[in-house]
């Protein structure tokens, strides 16, 4: 378990960071992902590009009708937030939900998004919140809806040379609510499943989930079929959770139990917004 | 670039890919920061920067840029933060290898906790949420809830002194403990192994010519011991690289060509027998490795399969046991229970990896290396490499973890060696986090078929069990005795098969097959009891021939949740809780041989053996034993362990340390104060002097123990345990290498479990366990129950966790990182209550037995029957998985789908 050789190289701009990576970088954040690939030598960038010091990158701020936070901020700095408890507090509560104390301090959620593992928890609640990914290369800044950002196992709509600047969510509405329920794979802490439900004021809902299948997704099964909330409304919602998808199996849990927990965390998301 | 670390300022140009955890440990030497896992799942490389905890291991050297960064060391044993004086109170550490990382986190987590609450208590969910990323494997996690609750609320802040029950809990606390991992020798090389690619392959030719022209490499040698040359596991060791650095090491071996004749493998127990499987040894001269202590019998082999011979001593009246059970459904005065049952793979985990540090030099062989048998482990080296005995020294002070896994010659060892031979210079060998979850060791798999008939008031009447041990390309996994020896005088055909399979070799764990025993006889005798409609407690008492457990059925019977216990499957709800009990019987074995020196000095007491302490305790056994004669503390009696020039001690297998030492111990002391007494006769001209209150009374006054020890000659006892007389029975055990000596009379437990079964979700949670434990004299009552707090924490990894689970197309290991191979943390321990019953032993010399093993044995067994008893649903199968769980629940109880509608 140790990682082939590397340089190293700390930028304090994206633009410097941007001039770094060249076809052989890698772009480090927290480091609790890529770091353990390095060591089982299932990656061997030539260099690394260490983003965790940009200032542009980190931070979290309203802007008109949207809040945006920077790649390169923590799940702690996130959870600790007063503009994320007020507007988006699912992400305050699925931030508290990652890993262990030291993954928070570190781990980023630029960083976990552009990994795109497929039990991560970040993925899900990024789609529900329905975030923007914004990215920026040589050749100047694109967006990314996150519906169309994971596209598959540790796959995502990222190109070679760009750096996920930050991520916008509009503000939501007043009367948005809004979850993340997670059954949590006890060992790596990741999500075995893990489901982000949010409540619109006009009672439509956005759902998606992670841990699932091979990449997180929105459940559109799901949210159309949730209707008037009722009792009866969310248990045939449940019900539809992943419907027609191949999912995950591992020696944690069976495809078989893996649905059943889907639905299971689907349905105490649904309830836990239903009011 | 410029860092602080502990205060001062710090220069140092670092690679690019260097790690934070080689600049503390490698370039500053300060080694009480662990490496374990390299992952970021165990915590054991804990550091502040900037006050904020973090895994080192993965933290790029150049990201301490400007930071602060501080260390273990920087609360040393005169700058002690109440964490860690907490620590050593409350016993909250056994081997000590994770005992840093917890303490960095529990200090920081005592600042904000202060901030924010001031001194109020924190409570146990909030201490586990605080501690959650780290794993402690010895199971210590009882005295660490204690010591960060009762540190943050302030019971340590103005304390100056600490006794603490463990002599060497301020060694540990600190990071100042040496284990073979910290050690570093000037001019050390560094070995890594090249493991094979396949599980089962002929090694046609290793190609090493590209590994030895590199710069840095200085010596590569072979490690395949087959000699048909044919690798059999993956992972099994083909060659061994020596070079300058970790870095060299790794790409030399990525240099090595192998060129294999890949050949079909089975990588189960069941695929192991069915007709035309690949054979494991298809070879006529088999030579597997043995996985157990004791010698292996005579076997016949049929394909992957190992048949024992007829053993006298395993059977009673087998052919009527077998007649019984075949004619049980027939009678109707009969009930017979017949089920397969089923145990996993349980890796060992310690969390100090195995390791050496061997150097050959003209004439000798020095060996630090991390075990548990440092004298027998001098000897064995002495034997393989023809030298003399006086020519080896074997080193091994500190051991952070061990649980049966590092005894004799290991292959890490052998590698070490074997590099150091050929280049003279001392070589240093750590299994990385991958190698020790393969190939360090693990308990075996089993799958058994159990009978067991009664009649129907009760009276036992016959048992038949074929036990099928999978240890890998090993055999010996030797379940049956602990059937043959419990419950005894009726009919029994008990035996054991052995199963080959493409996998490394199991080792002894803990009471080596011993939980599967119990995980099988004790499930089927909870079934029969129920299906008698008895109580299992009171059916026990009528079956059991051990007048030992006696007292603990009826500690067992007076428990209110006993009491309170309902019918199986009676209790209503998602939520389920129930009760069960198991018991458990183990060997009482002690090393007649095993000697102990006393002696003093100007500065007080010695205490040397050739002995080791892997975090179970015998340094402070031997250090009270010797300080309760004298009458002074504990933590002044100087305690040398872990070094073959020393007289020879126990090894640390079989539960034996405490009973083959304490009395020696005791007895070498009482012989030096004797003389102590004469000296101060002659040469101080003291009247009547005799020892009272830690010291020499004599006509004038008192001379107190530490004024004794400077003022009169130095005097040394070496005292050897001996045997206890007519009691002992010899030669169960090979007396050579592993000397042992066991006594008829068994130790005993009974434990009692109570579990809330989750039947939407189908976790298990263990409430409670009581452990009602029965092994003679309690010498250190505070260290005896950190060790069953440990049984019970990793016998409830068995029971719900822990599985070793391979890649069937590939035979290689998935559970290879402890983010996979899940082990118990923090926030899963149940309350747990210790009963000791003193007494009963004492036609054994100091009437002290061991009890690390057989506070293990009945713990998955409890579980299972406490699952049993909340849902009436059977566990046959370990570890009780959530899917498992569910799988079975809906096939007993179909409401249970039903509930799932409902419910959320």
């Amino acid at each position: 378990m140790i990682s082939y050789a590397f340089d190293y190289a700390r930028p304090t701009t994206v633009e410097d960071a941007l001039a770094q990576l060249d076809d052989d970088a890698k772009l480090l954040a927290g480091g609790h992902s890529l770091i353990p690939a390095l060591k089982l030598r299932l990656s061997a960038p030539a260099k690394l590009v260490d983003i965790a010091r940009i200032p542009a990158l980190k931070g979290i701020r309203q802007d008109g009708n949207e809040l945006v936070i920077g790649a390169a901020t923590t799940h702690k700095e996130i959870l600790s937030s007063d503009l994320i408890k007020e507007h988006l507090p699912m992400f305050a509560e699925g931030a508290a939900l990652i890993g262990d104390p030291m993954i928070r301090y570190k781990g980023t959620i630029g960083g976990s998004i552009a990994h795109a593992d497929p039990s991560a928890d970040w993925p899900a609640m990024v789609i529900a919140a329905e975030g923007t990914v914004v990215v920026q290369s040589k050749s100047g800044t694109r967006s990314i809806a996150a519906d169309d950002f994971f596209t598959g196992f540790y796959m995502t709509a990222l190109e070679e040379g760009e750096i996920i600047t930050e991520i916008r969510f509009p503000v939501p509405a007043e009367g948005t609510r809004m979850t993340y329920q997670k059954f949590t794979q006890p060992a790596s802490r990741f999500a075995i499943v893990g489901c982000a439900a949010v409540r619109k004021p006009d009672g439509s809902a956005r759902v998606a989930f992670t841990g699932v299948s091979d990449a997180a997704f929105r459940d559109t099964g799901v949210e159309e079929a949730v209707g008037d909330w009722s009792t009866a409304a969310i248990e045939a919602a449940a019900a539809k959770t992943a419907e027609g998808m191949e999912l995950n199996v591992d020696h944690f849990a069976s495809e078989a139990y893996r649905h059943h927990l889907a639905r299971v965390y689907c349905k105490r998301a649904l309830v836990a917004i239903s009011e | 670039m410029k860092t602080t670390i502990n205060g001062q300022e710090y220069k140092f140009d670092p690679r690019a890919d260097e790690s934070a955890i080689e600049v503390l440990r490698e370039r500053k030497q300060l080694t009480g920061t662990k490496l374990v896992c390299g992952a970021g799942v165990c915590g054991a490389c804990t550091v502040l920067v900037d006050g904020t905890p973090m895994t080192a291991c993965l933290l790029p050297a150049h990201a301490l840029e400007g930071k602060s960064v501080q260390t273990i060391e920087a609360h040393g044993p005169d700058q002690l933060h109440p964490v860690q004086k907490a620590f050593m109170a409350h016993d909250a550490l056994q081997c000590g290898f994770c005992t840093p990382g917890f303490i960095i986190e529990a200090i920081a987590f005592y600042d904000s906790w202060r901030k924010e609450h001031g001194k109020k208590e924190p409570d146990r969910d909030e201490v586990a949420l605080a501690l959650s990323g780290h794993l402690c494997r010895c199971g210590a996690y009882v005295g660490i809830y204690k010591a960060v609750q009762r540190a943050v609320a302030g019971d340590f802040d103005e304390v100056s002194e600490i006794e603490s029950p463990r002599v060497e809990a301020l060694a540990k606390v600190t990071g100042q403990a040496r284990y073979t991992a910290d050690v570093h020798v000037p001019g050390m090389l560094t070995g890594r192994i090249l493991g094979s690619k396949h599980a089962h392959a002929r090694i046609v030719r290793i190609d090493i010519s590209a590994a030895v022209a590199m710069e840095g490499v200085k010596a590569v040698v072979e490690m395949l011991e087959d000699k048909y040359k044919v690798a059999r596991y993956v992972g099994q060791p083909l060659a061994a690289v020596a070079a300058i650095s970790e870095e060299i090491a790794a790409e030399a071996l990525e240099k090595i060509t192998v060129e294999y004749e890949v050949l079909p493998f089975v990588d189960s127990l069941d695929e192991a027998l069915k007709p035309g499987a690949a054979l494991v040894y298809p070879e006529s001269s088999k030579n597997p490795p043995n996985a157990s202590e004791g010698p292996i019998p005579p076997g016949k082999w049929e394909g992957n399969l190992r048949k024992p011979y007829l053993n006298l001593m395993m059977t009673t009246w087998p052919g009527k046991a077998r007649r019984i059970v075949k004619e049980a459904g027939q009678d109707e005065n009969l009930v017979l229970v017949q089920r397969t049952y089923r145990t996993p793979g349980q890796t060992h985990t310690s969390l100090e990896p195995h390791c050496a540090v061997a150097h050959w030099q003209e004439g000798s062989l020095t060996v630090h290396v991390s075990t548990q048998t440092v004298a027998p482990l001098a000897r064995e080296l002495a034997k393989y490499y023809k030298l003399n005995r006086e020519q080896v020294t074997v080193l091994s002070e500190y051991v952070g973890g061990a649980f049966g896994s590092k005894q004799g010659f290991t292959t890490e060892t052998r590698a070490a060696v074997e590099l150091s031979r050929v280049t003279k210079a001392p070589v240093k060998v750590v299994y990385d986090r991958m190698e020790e979850m393969t190939i360090g060791g693990y308990r075996p798999l089993t799958k058994s078929d159990f009978s067991i008939v009664a009649d129907k008031q009760g009276n036992l009447k016959a048992m038949t069990g074929y036990f099928y041990g999978d240890c890998g390309v090993a055999v010996q996994s030797q379940c049956a005795p602990w059937v043959r020896f419990t419950y005894t005088g009726v009919p029994k055909d008990v035996k054991d098969f052995d199963v080959v399979t493409n996998a490394a070799f199991a080792k002894p764990f803990r009471a080596p097959s011993g939980p599967a025993s119990f995980w099988v006889l004790e499930s089927a005798m909870d079934e029969l009891a129920h299906r008698l409609g008895k109580s299992p407690v009171a059916l026990r008492r009528h079956w059991d021939d051990s007048t030992i457990r006696m007292p603990l059925y009826d500690w067992i019977e007076s428990l209110p949740a006993w009491q309170k216990r309902g019918e199986a499957g009676a209790s209503a709800g998602r939520f389920k809780t129930g009760i069960g009990v198991a018991i458990g019987n183990w060997f009482n074995i002690y090393f007649s041989q095993a000697k102990v020196e006393v002696a003093t000095t100007p500065g007080g007491l010695v205490v040397r053996t050739a002995a080791q302490d892997m975090g179970n305790g015998l340094r402070s056994v031997v250090a009270k034993a010797v300080a309760e004669e004298f009458g002074v503390s504990p933590l002044t009696v100087d305690v040398q362990l872990g070094n073959s020039e020393y007289v020879e001690g126990p090894v640390s297998t079989g539960s034996r340390g405490t009973n083959s030492i304490y009395q020696p111990s005791v007895e070498a002391a009482r012989k030096v104060k004797e003389k102590l007494l004469a000296n101060a006769a002659s040469t101080l001209g003291l009247k009547d002097p005799h020892w009272e209150n830690g010291g020499i009374f004599h006509e004038k006054g008192f001379l107190p123990a530490a004024e004794v020890f400077r003022q009169l000659p130095a005097v040394s006892v070496v005292e050897k345990r001996g045997g206890n007389g007519l009691f002992d029975v010899l030669g169960m055990m090979p007396s050579g290498e592993l000397g042992a000596n066991i006594v008829p009379k068994m130790t005993g437990s009974v434990f009692m479990a109570q579990v809330e079964v989750d039947t939407l979700l189908g976790r298990v949670k263990v409430q409670k366990v009581w452990a009602g434990m029965a092994n003679g004299k309690i010498v250190n009552p505070e260290l005896a129950q950190s060790q069953v707090y440990g049984a019970v924490i990793q016998g409830m990894g068995y029971a719900l966790y822990e599985e070793r689970i391979s890649d069937p197309a590939t035979g290689t290991l998935l559970t290879v990182g402890m983010e996979d191979y899940r082990i118990p943390g923090i926030g899963d321990i149940p309350e747990i209550e210790v009963h000791f019953h003193e007494g009963g032993f004492e036609s054994v010399k100091g009437e002290a037995c061991g009890l690390s093993e057989l506070s293990f044995l009945a713990v998955a067994p409890a579980i299972g029957n406490a699952v049993f008893n909340a849902t009436g649903w059977r566990p046959t199968e370990i570890p009780m998985r959530p899917h498992r769980v569910l799988e079975g629940l809906s096939m007993a109880l179909p409401q249970v789908q039903e509930a799932k509608s409902v419910e959320y």
